[in-house]
């Protein structure tokens, strides 16, 4: 079969006042109708900006370059801004990252999803609505007439994305560039919305580019995969392959910094690739990977280095042999602090302890307004959660978005006051403790570094600001030798104490904010999806890091995620969450092993590995998350639960208390026992 | 735009805690260091014309009206009744004496205008400076606290804009009496209302940042997070519109004391002096050509001082 699109030799420069910017150099690839190539990379990779490339959608200025860019036979170099108009959408159809933004929010779904047909098919109304609702049934939306006439406002996160890629398919392209698409998407929801993309792709013979940070998301539906760095595809082949003997040192860190479910040992480090994604505006000499890899030699950074065939089709950018490659692929970790690792996890969680925290009946009610005249209807955010901390533990609360495990953060942190129940902190009530004694016993570190930094204030000032306002230190000098010793352990330069947050990367803003949330001494850290805004390289030093700091510091977490594979890794318990309630305690070992409710197997069941040979994994939870606003009755999952039965619709069952480490809120369960 | 290009080796001093030593630090990779935002404030502020213009005359008006005494060739109140309505150096009548001529009570013209301006500037100023602190304050509160505080500040907001500010200006200064130090605080209190529009919007927007959040958790107030936390993030917005809020109030000064509910004469004003030289208007165009034309460049000048400084402190890449 011929090559549907070819691409061969594509650069990309951005003109800047400092200089040029090459945000991608010279990289080639080919794909074949039927086929899915998935390109990975962290961000600045220049993953992105080559897909623009290829759809003529570069902001102005910027300089595009290639030696051949073939799209079915047809030069897209030669191709003027209308023609190129005409092939996208009709011909090449793009899906974005975000489902909440890449629908127009004042026209209907119907008309969107018609319009550009009706251009480039030049067909009535009628027939490219009838087209419509076909292919939103296609696509798995239900009543789908109606769906036509609602506004995209109207509909979750993920029927949006379903959407999306409906009405990518209208004009039948040829070609599907899907960037990052399931990124902005819980958990369960990707896992469907990757099933039906790969569906589509075999059933329309289309050829599909998955660009994502996602290493799980390619192996599961790519045929081949091309790893970027720095601009530079430095590996590439069958995806199988390529993920189960890297050739390519950074492939094999990348692969190496993912906790991959089933084969964690926890508490044990994760393999982490040190240092940082270098900037574009590096004038790189030889391998662009050299100064990060642990397998530099001589003649690294000798004149660069040219993509070569490994055998069987695959190519990496890498001085070394393929067995040279091949040869140490067993983590590089140091024995020692391997093994101290793995001996504090269970130490240091004293069962018979007093707890912590201990969080009695907690209620969180909110009342929103749906209507300009209407009353406000309760939202129940946290709907009767108790669990206890002990000293030590590493507390996970996982849920999708809307399960309230925010709300139930900033009621720990004493930012929000219970409308029922209490949260004591060391036998005090959290609510009656002033902010001083309250903050130097428990902290926060936050999702977002770019936006917990706040940034008109320098690095210092940021992290001594604590000190300053509880009047800590006897003068500013020994504030000052505080915050460095501080730096210094969470392994933030000491010359970056007069820098801003702008000029520090995303790993190392999150150094920050973990040093502000330290250098009170807290006992209590809480942490709300603390990697989850990190590069896949990066989120692994993180983890690390808190890691080595609970050992040091004896300090304990709750931590709030989404990402199972970080749970596994560092939790000692976890709680599942769905809807303001906890469906499941458990600790981890158990609970990832022998899950009783089925929303936790579901959840553990959409987790993607970047294992080859691994499919999508089928999750069947009908229709998307409920709106808090409006809980189904009886248990709130039944509508979800392919299991429910009537009783599951009228009443809602208890957390009961299964065994000594696991408890579990599901009618079924029950059943069980009783019989 | 020039092109400068800062070259520098960086320190890829390794950042993880896994202790894998990275020594011998290549040297081969060089890196086009981002300008730092000082460096990149002054390569925009060089590229932009309306800015230079902006701030040499309005500096050069400013170091006019401090240093009045020194520079005025006359006394502006002293009359000379034989020396009326002389015309300026450049028509055939004029002399050297009277640069600018005199006006109808024979005071010399240019020293009146240099005063004048010290009456247009401390106006102008003083007004938006009040303006400003009434107004920051208002959008803070509004903003942050939001509910109860939010509504009750709108409210006055929708008051202040439903009334015709120049109208009860007057009222207010016909009543309390002409000074100005009273069209300082009239004019003040009438002009807080852009501020707090543009600072309540900012407040919102930051006050769902999680460095807020992250403010309270380490124990500040939220006088402490106000102040501390988010004022310093609307400095750039709160200076653009400060200026171009005083252009607005010394046209608001120049049309009352035209109307004589403004500065009282024989203080020279340029409002005062274009309603004192209307009579004349028609056999000596000049008694209101030229503090009109000051007027003009001052508020031309200060407007675009202000689009200059939001130019110039916008993000990357947007004008």
């Amino acid at each position: 079969m011929s090559e549907l699109l070819e691409v061969e030799g594509l650069s990309v420069t951005l003109p800047l006042p400092e200089g040029n910017l090459t945000a991608v150099s010279d990289i080639s690839f080919s794909i074949k109708r039927g086929e899915t190539l998935g390109i990975v990379g962290e961000s600045g990779s220049g993953k992105s900006i080559s897909s623009m490339a290829i759809m003529g959608l570069l902001p102005k200025g910027t300089i595009r370059e290639a030696n051949k860019l073939r799209f079915n036979g047809q030069d897209l170099l030669a191709l003027d801004e209308g023609q190129m108009a005409d092939l996208r959408g009709n011909k090449i159809a793009m899906i974005f990252q975000e489902p909440m933004t890449s629908l127009n929010p004042v026209y209907t779904i119907g008309h969107q999803m018609t319009e550009l047909m009706i251009l480039h098919k030049k067909v009535s109304k009628a027939e490219a609505n009838e087209r419509a609702i076909i292919l939103l049934e296609k696509v798995g939306i239900t009543a789908a007439t109606s769906r036509l006439k609602q506004y995209p406002h109207q509909l979750s996160g993920g029927l949006r994305q379903r959407v999306m890629i409906a009405m990518m398919l209208m004009c039948e392209p040829d070609l599907i560039i899907a960037d990052e698409p399931t990124t902005a998407l819980d958990v369960t929801i990707q896992a469907q919305i990757l099933h039906l993309l790969r569906d589509l792709q075999k059933e329309l013979n289309m050829a599909m580019i998955i660009i994502t940070h996602d290493l799980g998301v390619v192996s599961s539906v790519s045929d081949h995969v091309a790893v970027m760095y720095a601009g530079q595809i430095v590996e590439r082949g069958k995806v199988g392959e390529v993920f189960e003997r890297p050739i390519h040192p950074y492939t094999q860190g990348l692969l190496e910094s993912i906790p991959v479910s089933g084969q964690i040992v926890p508490g044990e480090k994760l393999g982490s690739i040190p240092g940082l994604v270098p900037s574009l505006k590096t004038r790189f000499k030889g391998c662009r990977f050299a100064n990060r890899c642990s397998r530099r030699k001589h003649g690294c950074e000798d004149g660069s280095i040219a993509l070569t065939p490994q055998g069987d089709g695959r190519e990496s950018r890498c001085i070394l042999s393929p067995n040279e490659a091949l040869k140490v692929s067993a983590p590089t970790l140091e024995t020692d602090t391997f093994l101290n690792a793995k001996r504090a996890y269970g130490a240091g969680v004293d069962p018979l302890s007093q707890p912590l925290m201990r969080v009695t009946h907690a209620e969180c009610e909110f009342k929103i307004k749906t209507s300009l005249f209407g009353a406000a209807k309760p939202l129940r955010a946290v709907n009767n959660v108790s669990l206890e901390l002990r000293k030590g533990e590493v507390v996970a609360i996982v849920g999708e978005s809307g399960c309230g495990k925010s709300t139930l953060a900033r009621m720990l942190l004493g930012l929000q006051k219970p409308t029922a129940g209490q949260v004591v902190l060391n036998g005090k009530d959290i609510m009656d403790m002033s902010n001083e004694v309250r903050s130097q016993q428990v902290q926060s570190i936050f999702q977002d570094p770019y936006s917990s930094l706040n940034p008109r204030r320098t690095i210092g000032e940021i992290i001594r600001r604590p000190l300053e306002l509880h009047g800590i230190g006897e003068n500013s000098t020994e504030q000052k030798t505080m915050v460095e010793n501080i730096m210094e352990k969470v392994g933030i330069p000491k010359r970056l104490y007069f820098n801003y947050p702008n000029q520090l990367s995303g790993g190392q803003r999150q150094r920050v904010a973990i040093a502000r949330a330290l250098i009170l001494r807290p006992e209590l850290i809480i942490c709300d999806e603390p990697t989850s805004a990190l590069d896949v390289s990066v989120q692994a030093q993180i983890l690390n890091l808190l890691l080595e700091l609970r050992q040091e510091l004896r300090l304990t977490y709750l931590l709030i995620t989404h990402d199972m594979a970080v749970v596994e890794h560092i939790a000692t318990r976890v709680v599942v969450m769905y809807l303001g309630k906890v469906v499941e305690m458990a600790d981890a070992r158990t609970l990832l092993s022998d899950p009783k409710h089925p929303y936790t197997k579901a959840l553990l069941a959409s987790v993607l590995t970047p294992k080859s040979g691994e499919a999508v994994p089928e999750i069947k939870l009908g229709t998307s998350y409920p709106n808090p606003i409006d809980p189904p009755s009886g248990c709130s999952f039944h509508p979800r639960c392919e299991h429910a039965t009537d009783l599951c619709r009228a009443r809602a069952p208890e957390l009961i208390q299964l065994t000594e480490k696991q408890s579990s809120a599901c009618h079924l369960i029950e059943k069980r026992k009783h019989n | 735009m020039s092109h400068s290009q800062v070259n520098k080796q960086v320190d890829n001093t390794p950042l993880d805690g896994n202790g894998l030593d990275n020594q011998g630090q290549d040297a081969s990779q060089t890196e086009i260091i981002d300008l730092t935002p000082k460096e990149r404030l002054i390569l925009k502020m060089k590229a932009h014309r309306g800015l230079q213009f902006g701030v040499f005359v309005v500096g050069f008006m400013v170091l006019m009206a401090i240093f009045a005494p020194l520079l005025a060739p006359h006394d502006p109140y002293i009359q000379d009744l034989t020396q009326r309505l002389v015309p300026p150096v450049w028509s055939d009548q004029g002399s050297w004496n009277h640069i600018l001529g005199t006006d109808n009570l024979g005071r010399d013209y240019l020293s009146r205008l240099i005063y004048g301006g010290q009456v247009s500037l401390a106006v102008g100023f003083g007004a938006a400076g009040l303006g400003c602190f009434i107004g920051v304050l208002v959008g803070l509160s509004a903003g942050y606290f939001g509910g109860r505080v939010d509504q009750v500040a709108s409210f006055m907001l929708n008051c202040q804009l439903a009334i015709p500010s120049l109208l009860l200006a007057m009222a207010l200064v016909f009543f309390i009496g002409a000074s100005v130090i009273t069209l300082v605080l009239v004019l003040g209190c009438l002009h807080w209302s852009y501020y707090m529009v543009v600072t309540r919007t900012m407040t919102k927007q930051i006050r769902a940042l999680e460095y807020v959040m992250a403010a309270k958790t380490i124990g500040s107030s939220n006088r402490q997070i106000l102040f501390y936390e988010i004022l310093p993030n609307l400095v750039n917005q709160v200076i653009v519109v400060f200026s171009l809020e005083v252009a607005v109030v010394i046209i608001a000064e120049a049309s009352m004391s035209f109307l004589g509910v403004g500065v009282q004469p024989p203080t020279a004003s340029w409002g005062l002096m274009i309603a004192e030289g209307k009579a004349a208007m028609y056999f000596s165009p000049y008694l209101v050509v030229i503090p009109g034309t000051a007027l003009f460049l001052l508020v031309l000048a200060v407007n675009l001082l202000g689009d200059g400084i939001r130019d110039v402190t916008a993000p990357e890449g947007r004008n």
